[in-house]
């Protein structure tokens, strides 16, 4: 569209029109980054705001609180993908919903629900691990290389 | 101050997975895939659990602390038990991601409806 | 309408902000130049000098915000809060303290952490023996109780 433009303007718009198109195509990025920024950043929080509600409330202790809370997202994130609010979220935010452990659990419990008409089996179980599944074996497997060679390291150098 | 920096650390590590979606054109398996690995090297230099200290569930909500758990749990059993602990101490400070999602993801199938 | 989102977004970003500074309420060493600590007075009847020792070795230390202690006649509890931006070397600074308090404290087993349910749990048992509200069966019990929460993991 925008060469169709070029022929009938003089040179100087041409060269604007060519500065103009190059800085466009940086823009989707950054604001893509600017939102993944702020709804990851605010995911956290409210991950935080759970820790703290945990530690003072109930008998956890900073290291412990950990896991609760990660339940505790996990289920609201149950909520919000069951009523479809999560989708909207993450088409707003990319990897501001995918990169918390809650896009883990979206990605496990979309899946679930979707595939619920094949059948418990063969639907709801085989497809839940779709995305979790890279992410679990890829996660064991890494941490396996890395603990075995902390561990030769720490057993040969004496550490 | 905590908060703060829960925010801007867990928004910090999101912006890397944006990078990877959009410039480096992955697919979110593959860049999930790759902060895991992520937060596993990084616990192998001991630089992920000072990160958790500093910005607290800006280090333990992205899924990077997934691959930090899991060599945690390694390490732990290795400590005690020699070699073959790195294989089955894994899973033994957390399941609890693994663990809830499948379990809310059995219930959600059960009560919520797919959607078109 | 995506712009109104990102600029509601950041406002409540901003708000809590804000907000998170006054909760937290930590003392900054160098605003008011104190630690929050509180010495038990030595005419109680549950002898806290051990922690009061522990309390006065403690506060030369710049980067620590907050003290709690609380011993029985066998075991020590320690529990402090560093400055935020310390909070990197918050494993290190562990050791070295922790070290440091088992040197100063050889005939006594001395339990040190930087948890902050640690420091909540402590500061409760030190306003009860303060008030003389608790028993030191009672108080053994509980520095029992803490002792088992400084060492889990999971």
């Amino acid at each position: 569209m925008a060469d169709k433009k070029k022929k009938n303007l003089p040179p100087d718009a041409q060269e604007y029109q060519a500065f103009q198109s190059q800085r466009e195509v940086k823009s989707p990025i950054l604001k893509n980054c600017l939102k993944a920024f702020l709804i990851g950043g605010l995911i956290c929080l409210i991950g935080q705001i759970v820790t703290t509600i945990y530690i003072y409330n109930f008998n956890f202790t900073e290291q412990t609180a950990g896991n609760p809370t990660v339940a505790t997202l996990i289920f609201i994130t149950m909520l919000l993908t069951g009523f479809g609010v999560y989708d909207r979220i993450g088409q707003f935010a990319g990897a501001g919903s995918a990169v918390p452990v809650t896009g883990f659990g979206n990605a496990v419990i979309s899946a679930a629900i979707e595939h619920r008409t094949e059948g418990f089996i063969l639907g709801v179980g085989t497809n839940m691990l779709t995305l979790a599944g890279p992410v679990i074996v890829y996660g064991v497997f890494s941490s396996f290389i890395v603990a075995f060679i902390k561990t030769i390291l720490i057993q040969w150098g004496g550490l | 101050m905590i908060f703060f920096w829960a925010f801007i650390i867990g928004g910090l590590i999101c912006v890397i997975g944006q990078i990877m979606f959009d410039v480096f054109k992955l697919t979110p398996a593959h860049t999930l895939s790759i902060l895991v690995i992520s937060g596993a090297i990084l616990d192998g230099f001991g630089l992920y659990e000072p990160l958790i200290d500093f910005a607290g569930a800006g280090a333990t909500v992205p899924i990077t602390s997934f691959g930090n758990s899991l060599v945690h749990g390694a390490m732990a059993e290795a400590k005690k038990h020699g070699l073959i602990g790195v294989v089955t101490g894994m899973f033994e400070v957390t399941s609890s991601g693994i663990s809830a999602a499948i379990i809310f993801g059995v219930i959600g199938a059960l009560i919520f409806k797919p959607k078109g | 309408m995506y712009g109104y989102k990102l600029i509601m977004t950041f406002s409540v970003f901003l708000f809590l902000i804000g907000c998170a500074n006054d909760l937290t309420g930590e003392p900054s060493r160098n605003q008011e130049n104190s630690i929050e600590l509180t010495k038990i007075s030595s005419n109680n009847s549950i002898d806290q000098s051990a922690s009061n020792q522990a309390k006065e070795i403690l506060s030369n230390h710049e980067e620590i915000t907050a003290i709690n202690a609380v011993n029985t006649l066998e075991t020590l509890v320690i529990a402090i809060d560093i400055e935020h931006s310390k909070r990197f070397r918050l494993a290190d600074i562990r050791k070295e303290l922790t070290k440091e308090m088992k040197e100063q404290f050889k005939d006594i087993k001395v339990e040190f952490s930087t948890d902050k349910k640690i420091l909540l749990e402590l500061e409760k048992l030190e306003e009860k023996i303060q008030s003389g509200s608790i028993k030191k069966k009672k108080l053994e019990k509980e520095i029992k109780r803490i002792t088992k929460l400084v060492k889990e993991k999971t």
